[in-house]
């Protein structure tokens, strides 16, 4: 049976190049695309979890204002995290971010500091209603709400993800519509043979399977170079990281390159690599060799 | 044993192929189907292998009407019938020994016994020599022995030849009747269609007769 399948690789070299070629290239690009959804997922958690609307309270405000504040907020958002700071707590933390500056922590004491509270949504869309619910208090002076600029990355990561998805889903359907060509005229070419192998008693499954087989192959030798072309990349994506984007840079691959995960990388590669193969030589030959 | 009980068969397009066919071979018989081009001798034939279904009537083989054959079924009956096409079939991007160990392959036999059996058979149609060429560096002759050889190499329990003698010259026509002959000698039953009346004649074997899908003599002799 391999005998048979690298005979008809053997026979039509430039076709099992197409065929891997392109299944490489979809490969690689579903790859890092993957890989870049996930940092993304990452990023996003991380802007999520930090505080996103602040109200800075007047000097009157007094703790049952504020208690008030987050009950009104609590009975209307889902709230993720809601945490008051006073005007000590808020000097202690103007201190630590300012500690390597002298000049600055001595001129601020804890009265000119307004005490504040800081709340995040488990959905990012609903800090707007927080946002207003704290303009509507009495006791709050500000609000602080970098609403722009949390939308703008919220919809960049959310576009980026979209058409990442129809870029690779594209890739996917296009190596599958390759396969399903190639494979029709692999069975054309061989039509003569096959007729003969069907008229000298050989079973439909006989003739089907070194085509399939056929197509895992491509379609490992696909995910085993994607693999390695992918893992070279995310290498130097990290001796290198768009280093002038630090926080791109801390997030550049979502897991740790170990021995384990660069093996569970490459064997989840060859196995969609395998399925693909198996997917499109499938539909070819069942499209095209029938009972 | 094959039989055939009144056996119709129609082409979509309306042409009658066969009509009112029955007969029955034996085992280990040697039958000649005769008559002119387009009498219908290569449409029995492949109802024999299934290639198609008769629009009415019975075929059996072995006691299994052929009509009620499922997939499965029509691989196992196709492996113990061997067939000699009219325009052979041979395969040009493999060589003679590839053409013959296709047979074998499908059968899902190993390398060395493959490699045994087709050397067997080669040496039988006369053609070792030849086992490393392909069918277009060989004559008319050996590439109609080629097919024999293609056909026999499994020990098939039927053979049938269509034509098999119909784009030889003279001079291979006789070896290759010896070599049928030789073959149903050894058990196997063998089915010929031809039109070729000094073969017929010189076998004295049975003979049935057919005309514009129907059969008008079944009897043993002659062609005529």
């Amino acid at each position: 049976m391999f005998n048979t399948v690298f005979k008809n690789i053997r026979r039509s070299p430039y076709q099992s190049l197409i065929a891997v070629s392109i299944m490489l290239i979809a490969f690689f690009v579903a790859t890092v695309y993957f890989l870049s959804t996930l940092t993304d997922h990452r990023l996003l958690g991380e802007l999520e979890s930090r505080p996103q609307a602040i109200a800075f309270f007047k000097d009157e405000a007094k703790i049952e204002d504020v208690d008030t504040l987050k009950k009104t907020i609590s009975e209307k958002i889902t709230v993720k995290e809601m945490k008051y700071l006073d005007k000590s707590m808020a000097l202690a933390r103007y201190r630590d971010q300012n500690k390597n500056d002298p000049l600055l922590l001595e001129l601020v004491t804890a009265n000119i500091l307004p005490s504040s509270l800081e709340v995040s949504t488990i959905n990012a869309a609903d800090l707007e209603n927080v946002e207003k619910i704290m303009r509507q208090s009495p006791v709050v002076d500000d609000v602080a709400f970098p609403k722009t600029e949390t939308k703008n990355l919220v919809d960049w990561v959310k576009s980026i993800r979209t058409s990442g998805t129809i870029l690779v889903s594209f890739l996917l359907i296009e190596c599958l519509l390759v396969l399903f060509v190639i494979f029709a005229l692999k069975i054309a070419l061989r039509k003569d043979e096959i007729e003969v192998m069907r008229l000298v008693g050989a079973s439909v499954w006989q003739i089907r399977t070194p085509f399939i087989l056929e197509g895992m192959l491509y379609g490992l030798l696909a995910g085993l170079f994607a693999w390695g072309v992918s893992y070279i990349f995310v290498v130097i994506y990290k001796i290198n990281p768009l280093g002038q984007i630090p926080a791109l840079a801390e997030f550049a691959l979502p897991f740790p390159i170990t021995p384990a995960s660069v093996l569970l990388w490459g064997v989840t590669e060859i196995v969609a690599g395998l399925l693909l193969g198996f997917a499109g030589s499938f539909v070819s030959v069942w499209r095209y060799l029938k009972d | 044993m094959i039989k055939l009980f009144d056996v119709l068969k129609r082409f979509p397009d309306g042409t009658t192929a066969l009509a009112d066919v029955t007969f029955e071979v034996a085992d280990g018989e040697f039958l000649f189907l005769v008559g002119p081009s387009g009498a219908g001798k290569t449409t029995l034939l492949k109802l024999l292998i299934r290639d198609f279904l008769p629009t009415s009537g019975e075929i059996n083989i072995d006691g299994q009407n052929l009509s009620t054959f499922k997939a499965k079924e029509i691989v196992t009956l196709r492996r113990k019938i061997g067939f000699i096409f009219q325009d052979l079939k041979l395969l040009p991007t493999r060589n003679v020994f590839e053409n013959i160990a296709l047979a074998l392959e499908v059968m899902g036999g190993k390398q060395a016994q493959i490699k045994e059996e087709v050397i067997s058979t080669l040496k039988m149609v006369d053609l070792l020599d030849f086992s490393e060429n392909f069918p277009a560096q060989l004559s008319g002759g050996e590439l109609q022995r080629v097919a024999i050889a293609r056909s026999i190499v499994g020990n098939p329990q039927y053979l049938l030849a269509d034509e098999p003698t119909g784009n030889v010259d003279p001079a291979n026509v006789w070896s290759i009747i010896k070599l049928l002959n030789k073959i149903n000698s050894r058990g196997t039953t063998v089915i010929v269609a031809t039109h070729d009346t000094e073969v017929v004649d010189s076998l004295k074997k049975r003979v049935i007769r057919l005309s514009a899908g129907r059969i008008v003599s079944d009897k043993k002799g002659k062609y005529n």
